[in-house]
């Protein structure tokens, strides 16, 4: 090894070329971002969220100011109006009972929402509580809250509500507009829940063997402490993410159950009754205009909140789509 | 079979090379800007850097295996005197295994978990036709025997998720060896594993490259492993070739700046020169007087948990044994992770823990936090016994005296909490002071660390390893404790940084009287931060003595293994 | 590798009795006499009435009413009969072959479709069929399967006549694929962009790196290493879906008049009867409990680490 040969003289390079650098040393200018700013940068980045906030957008301003959208009174059945062709005002004319279809689809609005949003919100709580709880104390609670998931997991939700429903429909047939959106809620948040319960405990699992845990406990905090302050917080994304697929799942389930005659009652103006009501004409290839507006409302809102899901879920894990 | 190579010309010759990866449509990173080497057949070259230097990159670039945007921006690459940068798809196909090998760096991610590892050896050969078949069956296990594998019939049908770290790795090497290429490339292939295991892999890598005449390119951080295992040292910095030749030369003699860094800084070749040995006696006297004051205040307070007493931490007899499930369900296997220690941490010194994986010297840290109960034995702090504290206040009192820093810088701070709050926490906890005081004592506490206050509002995420276990150490000391436990909390960092936070908890123990339990798998690094040292294995104390004992006369041969396989011990460097 | 089987089993069991008590619960809540629809709506003497309740067991306690329940679950009983006389196992059965081919043929389009579709687009991600596949994944998803039923029933079985579009009574393979398609669509949407996710991601996996390294050529790199690791997550996503499947079958039978279970359900509800409602759910919880532990045990097939747990 004594000869040097060529290609591998002694070499230095010119202190000029190659300077040297502070060790490890912090960058003072830049802006401090934490990961939530990084993830609503990279959301406000995403063409898929802008088109989902535009129609959410549209599709709230139609719960709460209908009369923006249309004057005329979905409820208002003329049957000598039936099947009357689009008119001033009327953009897309009357259905079989001769009441107006814009206007029922902007009313209608308001039932799919408010039976998303509901069923979400209370589908959300118990998950993420059981998961959390699962997930941090293990053992028997955790197999008590595993084996009811799984449980509640293997009953197919449709088939679940359905009996759900019509159990309750018979004991209290007459229900107004918030009774009948309650029922509906509670039968889907019933059978929903271990989706999220699921994805709460994973992460759980996950985080609550991650250092800085350990690190709180060193300093004195105590269980419930941890739990609240440093596992559920940083156990969310995933849960984020889900719960605002699930909005758009429910919004159609709440539909499909209408559909089969489950859902709210005939009198509550609702896309899914709309679709109903349209059954018929279908088969019989007539008057598809009846079924066309409600359910292209239907599906645009629903996908909304589709790519909102999708935005969002890119913006947590930039990994996902690269 | 040694050939004799000495009249041959350059296997591989790389002549201002240079990298880039694309980071959005106008923005190139260059990771290797102009660098060149030679290589000659039978040779063992080593190329040493840090994280970012652009070692990996190179040696990707070498076999058109860049990950992503990664490409080669300009200069050229000659494999046996032809260009090959210009080369198409099948072209270094044909190339790669049977010409050039690659022993990747994490033996776990690199072996797919869904098939047999004799399998994926025998799929490198039919790719290469060297043979196929039932004769393909045999080769592989001949050449899995040759890594040093024993057993190797049967490890053959077995998945990889059956092997340890170092038999995968051994196995990376028979599949990187298997089509017998002239050029081996070695990425790292030893860094995720125990220092012994590390010696025998590394030793056995090295004959067994030289009986087949095989050219290595090592890529390591460890500047004492390069030029124990090398011949010719290149050193890279940032993208850029600073220094290059002989290995003893470049070690003895160091001519560029960053280079001459290294050579004082990095802890295997450091921790031999009577120098640091001088300056951690020195810390250690300091530390010893600040001590005995703090502990002259503490035998007089009442809010205090403890006496005062000159040895701040006794174990006594400390047993962990857990619960395994067997292989069917009902069975249970009794494990003893750590099994009978005891030992004394006296006030302002260093007692430091070490081990390889599975030694249970984590185990023993964990237990004297209070985070894991003991199965048995008794853990005193300042004479009290850690299992007679009840109320919550004692415990708070032990917690604020005793506090540890661990080792993953990326997983010790919480995500979502800005510096300011990661530091602040302990104080708001413990409900010290008003707002104010307690902004204070956070920019007080960032300036021990040297780090600058700009830093409160950001957040773990834009820091570097370095950065974040200073704040880790900030929030460790907030409380004004006596003991700091330091698991393995500089064994993540790059070897420069990791000589800084060094030197950083040595002054930071000479100022505050601090005492150290240190528990780390490296003993060069003891060496500059310890005075005591316990030497585990599988759960039992091998050796305890002095650092100049161990180092100096090891009573164990445990230890002397321990010794020996640090890198680079056996180059002999001056003072 | 046994012990996991043995294990899964026994988890399985708990399940099913847990789902059957709830939804054998819920039904018994109706208000309403069932004695009364037991015989028809006409008046009955008491020795009739107490003849009746003793031999549907309505006069046990409601846990010994359920385990009767169970045990006729679990045999078939045919001598359990609904509201309507008719017994209950023998219509179950007759509705059974059709759901199930249904289902079995969405699962089939569901995987092949879902997986080459998802393949190629993460084999070329980022590229034009990815995206056009992540837009039409993502409409497909969010048009509920009525709506998709209608217009596929209008346009391609009223207006084009390619498809017939009802079936019937008398059913055929090639009569349910237009129903068996449109029960899978938002499957196929799901599988698609697992499938996808998951190439993407393997395709820069280390091990694929090495595998390349070896001087393997790109297909079997492709082939050994990124699909075969890809799959694995799919194929057991795919098989739990047997479950929703069946569920879904419930609108697809609906529109599309196929004499299956999900129909059978759907009218037993409306029309009260609760043990006919009770057992079609039954037997539903049962074929999803047992596609789940088939799944677990494919999952271990496919994955080698998990045998070992």
């Amino acid at each position: 090894m004594s000869d040097i040969r060529p290609g591998q003289e002694r070499f230095v390079a010119p202190l000029e070329e190659t300077p040297l650098r502070a060790i490890d040393a912090v960058d003072v200018d830049a802006v401090p971002e934490s990961q939530w700013k990084e993830a609503w940068k990279r959301l406000r980045a995403s063409p898929l969220f802008w088109l989902a906030s535009v129609i959410i957008l549209v599709l709230a301003v139609m719960v709460a100011f209908p009369t923006l959208f249309t004057s005329a009174d979905p409820n208002a059945a003329k049957l000598g109006n039936q099947f009357a062709p689009a008119s001033e005002g009327h953009p897309f004319g009357y259905n079989f009972q001769g009441a107006d279809i814009w206007a029922r689809t902007v009313y209608g609005a308001r039932a799919s929402v408010a039976v998303g949003l509901l069923a979400t919100l209370a589908t959300v709580a118990i998950g993420v509580v059981s998961g959390a709880v699962a997930g941090f104390f293990g053992g028997l609670t955790d197999t008590l809250i595993s084996r009811l998931s799984d449980v509640f997991f293997s009953i197919p939700l449709l088939l679940a509500c359905i009996v759900v429903i019509s159990v309750i429909n018979n004991i209290f047939p007459s229900r107004g507009f918030w009774g009948s959106v309650l029922v509906v809620v509670l039968a889907l948040a019933v059978f929903a829940w271990p989706q999220i319960t699921r994805q709460m405990r994973g992460a759980v699992l996950e985080v609550k063997n991650l250092e800085f845990v350990d690190a709180a406990t060193a300093i004195g905090a105590s269980k419930m402490a941890n739990l609240r302050r440093h596992i559920v917080p940083n156990a969310l994304s995933p849960v984020i993410v889900s719960a605002t697929i699930m909005l758009g799942v429910f919004i159609v389930s709440e539909s499909a159950l209408s559909f089969l005659g489950l859902g709210l009652p005939q009198n509550i103006v609702s896309w899914g009754n709309d679709l109903s009501d349209a059954q018929t004409l279908v088969r019989s290839g007539q008057h598809l205009v009846v079924m066309w507006v409600p359910a292209t409302a239907l599906a645009i809102t629903v996908l909304g909140f589709v790519l909102l899901g999708e935005a969002v879920r890119e913006a947590l894990d930039p990994k996902a789509r690269k | 079979m040694s050939t004799d190579f000495s009249t041959a010309g350059p296997l591989l010759e790389i002549r201002d090379l240079r990298v880039g990866f694309r980071v959005d449509k106008k923005k190139v990173l260059t990771a290797v800007d102009g660098a060149s080497l030679t290589i000659y057949p039978g040779q063992t070259i080593a190329i040493v850097g840090e994280s970012g230097s652009g070692k990996s990159t190179l040696a990707h670039a070498v076999i058109d295996l860049l990950p992503g945007s990664g490409h080669v921006m300009g200069g050229s690459i000659l494999f046996q005197g032809a260009e090959i940068t210009d080369r198409s798809r099948s072209q270094m196909l044909a190339l790669r295994g049977s010409s050039i090998g690659l022993v990747p760096q994490d033996p776990m991610s690199n072996l797919n978990p869904l098939w047999k590892v004799g399998h994926q050896i025998k799929e490198a050969l039919v790719a290469n036709d060297v043979c196929s078949g039932d004769e393909a069956d045999r080769r592989v296990v001949e050449l899995l025997e040759e890594a040093g594998l024993p057993d190797a019939e049967r490890r053959a049908r077995q998945y990889p998720h059956e092997f340890s770290g170092g038999m995968r790795q051994r196995a990376l090497i028979a599949m990187g060896l298997a089509s017998r290429p002239q050029l081996l490339i070695a990425d790292e292939p030893t860094s995720a594993l125990d220092v012994t295991v590390q010696k025998q892999i590394l030793d056995h890598l090295d004959s067994l490259t030289d009986s087949l005449g095989v050219a290595v390119m090592l890529i390591t951080h460890d500047l004492g492993l390069a030029a124990e295992r090398a011949d010719h040292l290149v050193v890279m910095y940032r993208g850029k070739i600073v220094e290059s030749g002989p290995a003893l030369d470049i070690l003895q003699n160091p001519q560029h700046p960053y280079t001459q860094r290294l050579v004082s800084k990095a802890p295997s070749i450091a921790s031999q020169r009577l120098s640091s040995v001088q300056a951690r006696a020195e810390v250690r006297e300091q530390a010893v007087q600040t001590a005995a004051e703090i502990a002259e205040e503490v035998a007089q307070s009442a809010a205090a948990l403890g006496a005062g007493e000159g040895d701040i931490i006794v174990a006594e007899n400390l047993t962990k044994i857990f619960t395994l499930r067997g292989a069917k369900p009902w069975e249970k296997i009794d494990f003893a992770a750590v099994d009978d220690v005891s030992f004394r941490l006296r006030r302002g010194t260093t007692t430091a823990i070490v081990g390889e994986s599975g030694s249970g010297k984590s185990t023993v840290a964990r237990m004297v936090l209070d985070l894991l109960p003991p199965t048995s034995g008794t853990v005193r702090f300042d004479g009290v016994d850690v299992k007679t504290l009840s109320s919550r206040k004692q415990q708070l009192s032990l917690r604020r005296q005793m506090q540890p820093v661990f080792q993953n810088p990326y997983a010790s701070l919480d995500p979502l909490y800005s510096i300011y709050q990661s530091i602040e926490e302990p104080l708001r906890t413990h409900d010290i002071g008003s707002k104010k005081e307690r902004e204070a004592k956070v920019r007080d506490l960032l300036d021990k660390v040297s780090l600058p206050t700009t830093v409160m509002s950001r957040f773990p995420g834009e820091l570097s390893g370095g950065q974040r276990q200073r704040v880790a150490i900030a929030r460790a000391l907030a409380l004004d404790p006596e003991v700091v436990i330091c698991d393995e909390a500089v064994s993540a960092l790059d070897v420069l940084v990791q000589a800084q936070i060094l030197e950083l908890l040595n002054d930071l123990q000479a100022e505050l009287g601090l005492s150290y339990l240190f528990i780390t798998h490296d003993l060069a690094v003891v060496r500059q931060i310890a005075d005591d040292v316990l030497v585990m294995q599988n759960g039992k104390v091998v050796e305890a003595a002095s650092v100049a004992q161990v180092f100096d006369s090891p009573a164990e041969a445990y230890t002397q293994r321990l010794l020996d396989a640090i890198p680079g011990a056996s180059i002999h460097l001056g003072a | 590798m046994w012990w996991y089987v043995a294990k899964r089993l026994l988890q399985a069991i708990p399940v099913f009795l847990g789902a059957t008590l709830i939804i054998f619960v819920l039904t018994k809540l109706r208000p309403g006499d069932p004695i009364l629809a037991l015989a028809g709506n006409k008046p009955i003497s008491p020795e009739v009435r107490e003849a009746l309740r003793d031999q549907f067991h309505l006069n046990d306690f409601i846990g010994i009413q359920w385990l009767y329940f169970l045990k006729d679950v679990v045999t078939f009983n045919p001598d359990f009969v609904g509201l309507d006389g008719q017994p209950v196992f023998e219509k179950i059965s007759n509705a059974l072959p059709v759901t199930g081919t249904l289902a079995l043929m969405a699962l089939a389009m569901d995987a092949v479709i879902g997986i080459v579709v998802g393949t190629i687009a993460g084999l070329r991600r980022n590229g034009w069929f990815d995206s056009v596949t992540l837009v039409l994944s993502l409409v497909l998803l969010s048009i509920p399967i009525f709506v998709v039923g209608f217009v596929l029933q209008f346009v391609l079985g009223v207006k084009l006549g390619i498809f017939s579009p009802t079936v019937g009574g008398d059913w055929s393979v090639g009569s349910l694929l237009l129903p068996a398609f449109v029960l899978a669509i938002a499957n196929i949407a799901t599988t698609t962009r697992l499938t996808r996710t998951s190439v993407a991601n393997n395709l820069t996996a280390d091990h694929v790196r090495t595998a390349r390294a070896k001087g393997l050529s790109e297909r079997v790199v492709i082939r050994n290493h990124v699909l075969r690791n890809s799959l694995v997550p799919v194929v057991t996503y795919i098989g739990i879906n047997l479950g929703s499947l069946m569920a879904g079958a419930i609108i697809t039978e609906g529109i599309f008049n196929v004499q299956g279970i999900g129909n059978l359900a759907f009218q037993a509800v409306n029309r009260g009867d609760t043990p006919l409602t009770v057992s079609v759910v039954a037997v539903m919880v049962m074929l999803y409990v047992f596609m789940s532990l088939v799944v677990d045990l494919l999952y271990a097939v496919l994955d080698p680490r998990i045998r070992y747990v």
